[in-house]
């Protein structure tokens, strides 16, 4: 067997998964599949080097083309996966071409007729090198064999363990069903009140002290079986960090924060090549509906980030969860983690939830209506004192009445006008638009989900927001804003949309002017 | 019966030996055709070559095989002459078989030893309205 074919093997016999039954079986306590493995790893090599030891001191020397050999030598065949055969005989070569040599013919244990190997013959040959006889030893360490082979064990193992059933898995770790003290429908109606009276998430360790578990059980066991329980039983969701386990009930998650809103919904759109000005622009504005659904690259941890509401996040009580939204959350690998808001100015605490599938915060409905946020509104996200914790501020400022772009839908079209309206936030410029007419702006929004195609939506758009400008300027970011009211659409594709259509012309500074020979068709 | 599938560029081909004695081709002829020089000088004829000993070039197994077929494989094969861009392209693809020993090669592997062309324009050499040396798809065996 070669190397390769040997580390191959690792982690898919049945021997394999019989040694980790009887290592769990003395340990008593659940092992990560890291430990399984590298306790595999380091028996197989062990295992390994036994046999070739044997082998070795059976005294059987390795069949090498060079060496003479005698009726009756027993030898060991490197290049045949160490087999042992006896020669039986001996006859002269047969091969003008390749000058004299021997022929001898060996006898293997396991069949009928002997076969014929070359000896005494000089000319070069792999098996006459001397490094032949490295195939004695793995040449490994069982560290070595970790670091180089251990995440091809590790997958192969993992899936051999999980087609088992004798093997139960929670999160990373592994242990055996039949060493799992029972956990009765009793402890988890307990459990299901304990985290109903907190009304927050709460975590295994804290729920075991609740149960009181008999005596005898070693911590650890009880901690994954009763994860196990958790995990297995629809009315609890694991809500916590990653290595952190924290029950919630499923039945008291907001629907929000379950299945995510359907005013967030994006066609998947095309990554047009945008120039540097709009590049930056775009990803200023943290919208999770660039990731195009994509695996959010993680970035590095920061400790603010301020965003600018969009109207469909503002309808949802929404934020994005983008990478660097995220970074101010501690890592999770469940579908949501459970965390609290905490107003900047109020200090008060309300529920929200990180959403993975959907990339989006939930939990925000009530904070943006108290605070009258229209789209354009600056919202800023900071890191608690607390890992779960993340503080939410806004930038007030006095009530007063300023001459802004207003929205309605009229006759399935959507038509802004600048009127004057109170507000009492601080705002982004080229994205503030006040809503002026909710319900006809759905009905337009219902139209527009139709369209297939962003171009038609842009040219209706677009002429509505130039009247506004003197100059007949539209920004990007405001047509970004106003598509947003109706159909939902990341800036990234409202920018290429914007760029690839030969109606728009860009003036610079992210402006786009309605090219005349367009307009007038 | 086996379904009739469309060869592609993945497909198996090799020499089917048969093929020779079907349309009278003496194929020892042409493998000798094929030798060294050297090898010739050792076999002036066809007939002067016969079974001799094969040293496996892995495991030192011997085995009894045509002197032709042992010269080309284990010696004018490895000769750098052997294919060179100016080989016609069906002769090329012809040696590049004969130096694997007859084991069947696809398209795509055909046409990285023989080193010019393009794997479907040597699907669309072997699968012309003539059988060109006998090479065909495995499956059609």
């Amino acid at each position: 067997m070669t190397s390769a074919d040997f580390w191959n093997e690792v982690g898919t016999t049945d021997a394999d998964l019989e040694h980790l039954y009887g290592f769990l079986l003395e340990r008593g306590t659940p092992a990560t599949s890291r430990e399984l493995t590298a306790h595999l790893i380091e028996w197989r090599v062990r295992e390994e080097e036994k046999k070739l030891a044997e082998l070795v001191a059976r005294r059987a020397p390795h069949y090498q083309p060079k060496q003479s050999y005698q009726v009756g030598q027993t030898l060991l065949f490197t290049a045949l996966g160490n087999r042992e055969g006896e020669v039986k005989g001996i006859r002269a070569g047969d091969n003008p071409r390749l000058g004299a040599f021997k022929v001898i013919q060996v006898q293997f244990a396991d069949e009928p007729k002997p076969r014929e190997f070359a000896a005494e013959f000089t000319a070069p040959h792999p098996l006459n090198e001397d490094r032949a006889r490295a195939a004695q030893s793995l040449e490994v360490t069982p560290e070595q064999a970790m670091a180089q082979y251990g995440e091809r064990v590790c997958a192969a193992l993992v899936r051999r363990l999980s087609a088992d059933k004798e093997f139960v898995r929670v999160g990373d770790e592994w242990f055996l069903k039949g060493l799992l003290p029972e956990i009765h429908a009793g402890y988890l109606n307990l459990a299901e009140a304990a985290i109903e009276q907190a009304g927050d998430a709460v975590r295994t360790a804290d729920l075991l002290k609740i149960l009181e578990l008999p005596q005898t059980v070693k911590k650890t066991t009880a901690l994954f079986a009763l994860t196990n329980a958790l995990a297995n039983d629809d009315r609890f969701e694991d809500v916590g960090p990653v290595g952190e386990a924290r029950w919630y009930l499923t039945r008291l998650e907001p629907p929000t924060a379950r299945e995510r809103p359907a005013v967030l919904e994006a066609a998947p759109a095309t990554q047009a090549q945008l120039s540097n000005e709009l590049e930056l622009i775009a990803a200023e504005l943290y919208d999770e509906a660039d990731l195009n659904g994509d695996t959010v690259k993680p970035v590095p941890p920061r400790d603010e980030i301020t965003l600018i509401l969009t109207y469909p996040h503002r309808q949802a009580g929404t934020l994005p969860l983008t990478p660097p939204v995220r970074a101010l959350l501690p890592n999770f690998a469940q579908p949501r983690l459970k965390i609290n808001f905490q107003d900047a100015t109020t200090q008060e605490k309300f529920p929200g939830y990180a959403v993975a599938d959907g990339h989006y915060l939930a939990g925000l409905t009530q904070w943006f209506a108290a605070r009258k946020l229209s789209p354009g509104a600056y919202v800023t996200l900071k890191r608690g004192a607390e890992p779960l914790t993340l503080i939410i501020d806004y930038q007030p400022q006095r009530e007063r009445s300023l001459w802004v772009r207003v929205a309605r839908g009229v006759d399935g079209h959507l038509v802004f006008s600048q009127e004057k309206r109170p507000l009492s936030h601080k705002y982004d410029e080229e994205m503030l638009i006040v809503i002026g007419d909710p319900i006809g702006i759905d009905a337009v929004a219902q139209a527009a989900r139709q369209q297939r195609s962003l171009a038609p939506l842009l040219e209706e758009i677009f002429p509505e927001l130039a009247k506004l400008s003197g100059a007949g300027h539209v920004h990007a970011k405001t047509l970004y804003s106003a598509v947003n009211l109706i159909r939902r659409a990341g800036p990234r594709a409202v920018m290429g949309a914007l760029c690839e259509n030969r109606a728009f012309t860009s003036v610079g500074g992210g402006y786009f002017v309605l090219n005349e020979a367009y307009a007038r068709l | 019966m086996a379904p009739i599938v469309r060869p592609d560029i993945k497909t198996p081909f090799h020499i089917d030996l048969e093929w020779f004695k079907e349309n009278s081709r003496d194929l020892r002829a042409i493998l000798h055709e094929t030798l060294c020089d050297e090898c010739r000088a050792r076999y002036p004829t066809p007939a002067d070559a016969g079974a001799v000993d094969r040293v496996h070039p892995q495991t030192g197994e011997v085995t009894r095989v045509d002197a032709l077929w042992e010269s080309i494989v284990d010696h004018c094969a490895l000769k750098p002459g052997f294919i060179t861009p100016a080989t016609p392209l069906t002769t090329a693809v012809f040696r590049a078989l004969l130096a694997n020993g007859n084991q069947p090669l696809s398209c795509e592997q055909l046409h990285e030893r023989v080193g010019k062309s393009s794997a479907s324009a040597i699907l669309k050499l072997l699968m012309g309205s003539e059988i060109e040396n006998g090479i065909v798809p495995v499956e059609s065996k």
